[in-house]
């Protein structure tokens, strides 16, 4: 036996203290990782100059709370008020970031991004007419994947490509939080594509990694706008 | 360094994250530990086999492998270690890391006093909800949470 006595129990004891709520509710952390995402896209946003701003559905500053998307939604619904970064670089039309947006596909069919960058006056539009944000407006888009013990099956990168075709091909990238050695051989065949199978906040060099692709497309956007 | 240690390490792991309502992080576990890993394996092929492919079809439709060997992609069982990092690693990739996430996010909305809040959909109630000062109480555990665990880690692979 060369396990420490009471280390076990200590452990246990330990962590169930530190236990986030967001755990053992319905999302099972998939909620909190695209949030953590979309603060790493709106920090990429700010390295490279912009004024970031967070705003509610109707429009007005997030004051005392800010709602975020356990589930895919419309970008219009207002129940829930929910917020979204508006993100501005000088001489260049202001874009907005949201969390589990819908946004319709090339084929016209609604597809979910789990982190979208998006025009500003496309947002404003489909706020106003209640309509899907067009693809062709999408800057930028997440898909997140949290899973905690398994290995992300083949199929989810399958279906991420599939998705590509439908949502723009370039600045999409594929972001989870568990190796999978047949996901990222996929994907390495994709040169357009960018993921990080192992991206997490203990893992900060990936995390650095990423904003500087997420920095990239802002350049890249800055670049064309002015 | 004792298989025994590993096992009850992980044993132990597993029924915390039953207990606390994580059910969801065990069954991936789990999954992942009775999945097993790949390897690829150089197998030798004997007449003997050949001769008992050819037997199943009647009449022979197999053609004789050119090679007496050939590499394949094997399945194989995780040790007692293995299984025992894949929970630790969902542990401090889960449980840690939420924490984590949580302060990565209150700093980027440069949280004072407002609160965060998820919600399902159009018609729900709030899922779960925090503020800077619930992540604040949370990092200092974890620091002494992931200090255990290394040693955990040590422990087993004395």
């Amino acid at each position: 036996m060369t396990i420490s006595p009471g280390l076990l129990s200590a452990i246990q004891t330990t962590l169930t203290a530190t236990l986030s709520p967001n755990l053992t509710a319905g999302s099972k952390g998939d909620d909190l990782y695209e949030a953590y995402i979309w603060s790493v896209v709106l920090e990429a946003a700010r390295n490279k100059g912009a004024t970031v701003s967070f705003r509610n559905v109707l429009g007005q500053p997030v004051t005392g709370t800010f709602n975020f998307r356990t589930s895919p939604g419309e970008l219009w619904w207002r129940t829930n008020n929910y917020c979204h970064a508006e993100i501005s670089f000088a001489g260049c039309p202001p874009l907005e970031a949201h969390v589990g947006i819908y946004v319709a596909g090339r084929s016209k069919v609604r597809h979910e991004c789990d982190v979208a960058v998006l025009y500003k006056n496309e947002a404003d539009v489909c706020r106003s007419k209640q309509a899907l944000p067009r693809a062709s407006k999408v800057v930028l888009s997440v898909e997140a994947k949290y899973y905690a013990g398994s290995t992300l099956g083949l199929g989810l990168g399958r279906a991420f490509l599939g998705l590509c075709n439908e949502i723009q091909r370039n600045n999409r990238f594929f972001i989870a939080n568990s190796p999978s050695k047949s996901i990222a051989k996929l994907l390495s065949k994709h040169t357009n594509i960018g993921f990080d199978l192992d991206f997490t906040p203990s893992t900060p060099h990936n995390v650095d990694v990423m904003r500087g692709l997420f920095e990239k497309v802002f350049a890249g956007f800055i670049a064309q706008e002015t | 360094m004792a298989e025994s240690d590993a096992v009850e390490a992980y044993n132990i792991l597993v029924h915390w994250l039953i207990d606390n309502k994580l059910e969801w992080v065990a069954q991936q576990i789990e999954e992942e530990t009775s999945l097993g890993k790949t390897e690829p394996r150089r197998l030798s092929i004997s007449d003997s086999d050949i001769a008992a492919l050819q037997r199943v079809y009647d009449p022979p439709r197999i053609a004789p492998p050119k090679s007496q060997s050939a590499e394949f992609l094997v399945r194989v069982d995780y040790s007692p270690y293995e299984k025992f990092d894949i929970a630790l690693s969902a542990i401090r990739s889960v449980v840690i890391g939420a924490i984590k996430m949580q302060e990565a996010l209150a700093n980027t909305l440069d949280l004072d006093g407002q609160e965060i809040s998820f919600v399902p959909g159009e018609t729900g109630t709030i899922e779960h909800r925090y503020q800077r000062a619930d992540v604040e109480v949370r990092l200092s555990g974890i620091h002494e949470a992931e200090q255990l665990l290394s040693q955990l880690a040590n422990d087993v692979r004395k």
